[in-house]
């Protein structure tokens, strides 16, 4: 227990810095987390219920809007289509929202899309996401834009530390990168990726140079997929449908922050309101 | 934290090399035995004549309870040894309790729906653990009073700023778990007052209930906070020791009879919830086949062959399936439709089905595949 204790590495971008925070307990910034606010803006009609009655629009430039105005500290544009057909389309969308954005972006596509939007960003952004199978592809891109890439392992701590190692060899630089272990939305298996987020800020904290990166969860959507967050059809305990739904979003991020999450992924401007409530 | 056997050794004659080095006399064979025996509370200190009164201190120390337990009848609040549920699991569930209030015009109304809530998810029922009454004379079965809650021998943590309320929350528990501090043993409690934004209620109740409430108090009842509340209280407070597998065996869903649908599936536990909670909620009885496949998902267990056509036949028999059933259909995830022609030359009694490939397409297919 006599080890050396450090902190977490810093990843910035422009004037938003994350991680950085200390192993004690009690560290002030273990409860400073920065919320993305994602939008499915390629096909806005495919969101969960709530969301879209909360938005009241299928329109990319007024969601973009909404997002400015709303508490969120990083925009998420998610390109939620999996044709590359539509690549030209993706990347013309992009064009027209750029000059509109002030926020900090994060840009989530299909390895293959992803790069030909990079191509097109006018500046440093959160890219998501590599994985074992496509980081070949989008790490020279990420390295080229100076982008900050996730990094997504499949709920294992060996896996994510061999991919942190084969992304920097290919000279990603260590500070350029956030974990995301990936997790099981509440009641699916959500401890699995709570206590391996644990297990990473552990090894952070114990000096691992390949572990000690922010960690990113994209806990919104796994939870609001979930049958209790999308169905109207539960006994009369399971209580009102609507305020369910938006608890399922807000019980599990504030269970992934307490995890020590850095970067919380959601997908409802209230349940951004409400976790950012709490950080004042 | 408690001390390993090696900790321990090092403090007898064994690991200082003295003259008394193994001496047997405590009844183990050497200094190491005695150690391990030690850390395992499988022996007494006072055994041992040589040791030094600094180690029987330190193992009076690592002897102590981190966090005592306080019961009510049949609710056990605190006994919480570790700090991260990886480390060793955590002993009691964070107690959720409801206050009523006689004073209020409606609480009547209320108590009948504390009372009335249940909820049942993955084999477990859950209802509110704990209800407290306020300004009330009688004695109602079931339920304590307010001064017999504020009696109980637990600290209360103050809710008033989240920041400082988490702070006080992790130091407690770490003066226990690490330290032993006495003064910090008390399971602890949050009483959340009434408050207008729910939203926020839940982020902070679920919060607390992480790190590190034993004990969430409210004066507000919802039945959606108090169902995600619980449901990530199931998430929590699973053990982890436990492989990520179920049970290999045919799992019955709203009582299945001779006609009922069968679902097959391996034995890995989030497939397996997933599927099961949406059987569940299918509300037409169902069996399910777990195949053993030693925690792996379906398409992992396949390419590692430990989902073969062989084993599902095995599976079969040994459950008696064919004779159990007249169903003669089978339903395999659709990860696996590949396998169709080898399952059915192994299994020549039941015709394979291909179904969907996520567990939220399972409702869905029923009704516009299987059904038609």
């Amino acid at each position: 227990m006599k080890e050396k204790l450090n902190k977490i590495r810093t990843v910035k971008l422009y004037d938003l810095k994350t991680g950085g925070e200390g192993a004690s307990e009690y560290s002030e910034k273990n409860l400073h987390h920065l919320y993305v606010l994602e939008i499915p803006i390629f096909n806005p009609d495919n969101n969960f219920e709530i969301v879209k009655d909360y938005f009241k629009t299928n329109n990319p430039k007024k969601l973009i809007e909404i997002a400015e105005n709303s508490m969120c500290d990083i925009i998420g544009l998610n390109f939620n289509c999996e044709d590359l057909e539509d690549a030209a389309k993706a990347q013309e969308l992009l064009k027209e929202l750029l000059p509109l954005i002030n926020k900090p972006l994060m840009i989530r596509a299909f390895a293959e899309l992803l790069i030909k939007l990079a191509e097109i960003l006018d500046r440093e952004c959160i890219l998501a996401y590599a994985d074992e199978n496509n980081y070949k592809k989008i790490v020279p891109y990420a390295i080229k834009g100076n982008h900050v890439l996730v990094i997504k392992t499949p709920i294992d701590i060996n896996l994510a530390k061999e991919m942190n190692i084969l992304t920097s060899d290919m000279g990603l630089r260590l500070d350029k990168i956030l974990i995301d272990t990936d997790t099981g939305g509440l009641g699916y298996g959500l401890e699995y990726g709570y206590s391996i987020m644990e297990k990473i800020k552990l090894e952070g904290f114990f000096d691992d140079e390949y572990l000690n990166m922010p960690l990113i969860s994209f806990i919104g959507e796994e939870s609001l997929k979930t049958k209790e967050a999308k169905s109207k059809k539960f006994p009369k305990s399971w209580g009102d449908y609507k305020t369910r739904s938006l608890m399922f979003e807000i019980a599990s991020a504030s269970a992934i922050a307490a995890a020590g999450a850095n970067i919380i992924v959601l997908n409802h401007p209230e349940t951004i309101r409400t976790m950012k409530g709490l950080q004042r | 934290m408690n001390l390993s056997g090696l900790q321990i050794f090092k403090h007898l004659p064994g690991a200082k090399k003295t003259e008394n080095t193994n001496c047997k006399q405590c009844g183990s064979p050497t200094c190491m035995a005695f150690a391990l025996k030690l850390a395992k509370n499988q022996a007494e200190i006072e055994s041992c004549k040589y040791a030094s009164q600094e180690l029987k201190e330190i193992i009076v120390q690592n002897r102590k309870q981190p966090q005592k337990t306080v019961e009510i009848d049949d609710l056990k609040i605190g006994g919480e040894n570790v700090l991260y549920r990886h480390e060793k699991t955590f002993v009691n569930k964070t107690a959720i309790a409801v206050v009523i209030d006689t004073k209020d015009s409606d609480w009547e109304k209320k108590l009948k729906r504390v009372k009335d809530f249940e909820i049942s998810r993955i084999n477990e029922k859950f209802k509110v653990d704990l209800i407290i009454i306020k300004n009330s004379k009688e004695k109602i079965e079931g339920i304590i009073s307010f001064e017999e809650f504020s009696k109980l021998p637990l600290r209360e943590i103050k809710e008033d700023n989240f920041e400082k309320t988490v702070k006080k929350l992790k130091k407690t528990r770490m003066k226990a778990v690490l330290e032993k501090d006495e003064a910090y043993s008390e399971p602890v409690y949050v009483y959340f007052k009434h408050q207008k934004d729910l939203n926020n209620l839940c982020a902070k109740a679920s919060y607390y209930l992480c790190k590190y409430a034993n004990m969430l108090v409210f004066e507000d009842f919802d039945e959606a906070l108090m169902a995600t509340l619980m449901t990530l209280r199931q998430n929590i407070f699973t053990d982890p020791q436990k492989p990520l597998q179920v049970e290999s065996k045919i799992y019955e869903f709203n009582n299945p009879g001779k006609d009922s649908i069968i679902f097959m599936t391996t034995n890995f536990a989030l497939t397996f919830y997933a599927v099961a909670n949406e059987l569940e909620n299918l509300n037409i009885p169902s069996y399910l086949i777990v195949t053993p496949a030693e925690g792996m998902s379906v398409l992992t267990a396949w390419s590692a062959e430990k989902f073969t056509a062989k084993i599902v036949a095995n599976t079969l028999k040994k459950f008696h399936l064919a004779e159990k059933v007249k169903t003669r259909k089978i339903i395999i995830p659709g990860l696996l439709a590949h396998m169709k022609e080898e399952l059915e030359e192994e299994i020549p009694e039941f015709e394979i089905v291909v179904g969907s490939i996520e567990a939220y397409g399972i409702g869905d297919f029923v009704k516009k595949d299987y059904f038609v």
